[in-house]
């Protein structure tokens, strides 16, 4: 019976880890390579992990011989690179034994229950970010300063979108013709300054950066229908940008 | 190329950068060495454009040194690579290019736009087959680094 209570807190720290690096956005042998760990790490034989961009499957033969397996399942697709690092010393400290399981179990859960990055910190990062990447392609002072309005307003409009993959790519078609309908008007508006940079510059925080260094590296790394899934869902979603921002210039020359 | 221009890429970029990581939530400690990657990638991207003009060579180079220094930091800060490869590559993603193709398409200019779109996909490939291959060297390299007090040959 112990033996039992034992082995569920050990699913349930596994599974736990799992769920939180694929939701936050690590690549798939990350997720499989931690589950498989901590199930081994804590004595189970013929481990076997299975990770996929939407979910995962895990089985191992417990301590009485009897084979158990379980299925993870994830909707919501975040970027959370703090998390991946965090659920990374977390579970190697778990099975070096410089943290104990319940401990790393609780840490687990706390991470779990964290809150979404504040607007007041999302919103000028952003901005920052959109306002230097359109000096990069030759922004005036003007020009400056619309991207970087353009970039606090599409984190701003994140908040009406959930996680998911359809509201997502929604998020990327919007908030594209947003920043393009900013900075065409502002240019109309007050005669001076270039459209192009204001542009260039509020849709490269929008691009899938994440998505296309896990396709990457999933490729490489042999996991063939993942690095193919994230390249699609990469493509999809500049293609999304594209799109929204092609519209609003198409109707507004 | 002036020192002047590196240096205002150097700094642009790697605020750019650095906004773009604080944004997908990377840990405080890692925001000042994934900028710094990202602003040299861009440097030595910029730099090999104007010297050969080619933006698919120039990227392939400039993703390797991205790729290669975000395993070097991973080791010395004791975070996941993808933190810092994240951050180190988005400046060199051809987001000009996209916007370029996007605005030949809508002037139903299909030549251009096709020539365009080539170039935004060759930028794309040529950033993923660098990363690609520092991850694989670096490993190998890792590999040998491990192996060898144990019994001295080359693995």
């Amino acid at each position: 019976m112990e033996h039992e209570v034992e082995t569920e807190r050990i699913m349930r720290t596994a599974r736990l880890a799992g769920r939180l690096l694929l939701e936050n956005g690590a690549e798939t042998y990350r997720v499989e390579d931690t589950v498989k760990t901590i199930l081994e790490g804590f004595g189970f034989e013929e481990v076997a992990v299975l990770a996929l961009p939407t979910g995962a499957v895990y089985s191992f033969v417990d301590e009485k011989g009897v084979p158990r397996s379980e299925v993870i399942r994830t909707k919501a697709r975040t970027t959370n690179l703090g998390q991946v690092a965090k659920v990374n010393s977390i579970s190697r400290g778990m099975v070096s034994g410089e943290i104990a399981l319940e401990e790393g179990c609780k840490s687990l859960e706390a991470l779990r229950q964290a809150r979404p990055q504040p607007l007041w910190i999302a919103m000028p990062a952003s901005a920052v970010s959109a306002a230097f990447f359109s000096l990069l392609f030759g922004a005036s002072g003007f020009d400056f300063c619309i991207a970087f309005l353009c970039g606090a307003l599409t984190r701003a409009l994140a908040m009406f979108f959930r996680e998911d993959s359809v509201s997502s790519t929604m998020y990327a078609l919007i908030s594209g013709a947003i920043s393009a309908i900013i900075a065409a008007g502002s240019v109309r508006l007050f005669h001076i300054g270039n459209q192009t940079p204001i542009i260039i510059g509020a849709i490269m925080p929008l691009l899938p950066g994440l998505a296309i260094t896990n396709a990457i590296r999933d490729t490489v790394n042999g996991d063939l229908v993942s690095g193919v899934a994230r390249t699609a869902d990469a493509l999809l979603k500049a293609v999304a940008i594209a799109a929204g921002v092609g519209a609003v210039i198409a109707l507004w020359r | 190329m002036t020192f002047t221009k590196a240096l205002f890429d150097l700094i642009v970029a790697g605020i750019a950068t650095a906004g773009f990581g604080l944004l997908f939530r990377a840990e405080t400690k890692s925001l000042a060495p994934g900028a710094l990657i990202g602003g040299i990638g861009y440097v030595l991207y910029d730099a090999l454009v104007l010297a050969f003009g080619s933006t698919a060579v120039a990227a392939f180079a400039a993703g390797v040194l991205v790729g290669a220094a975000s395993e070097a930091a991973a080791r010395a800060f004791k975070s996941p690579t993808i933190v810092f490869a994240t951050m180190g590559i988005i400046p060199l993603v051809p987001g000009y290019g996209l916007y370029r193709t996007m605005e030949y398409v809508v002037g139903a200019d299909y030549t251009r736009a096709l020539a365009s779109g080539m170039e935004t996909l060759l930028v794309a490939g040529a950033i993923a087959m660098s990363l690609g291959f520092s991850t694989v060297i670096a490993r190998r390299l890792l590999r040998m680094a491990r192996r060898k007090p144990m019994d001295g040959r080359l693995g």
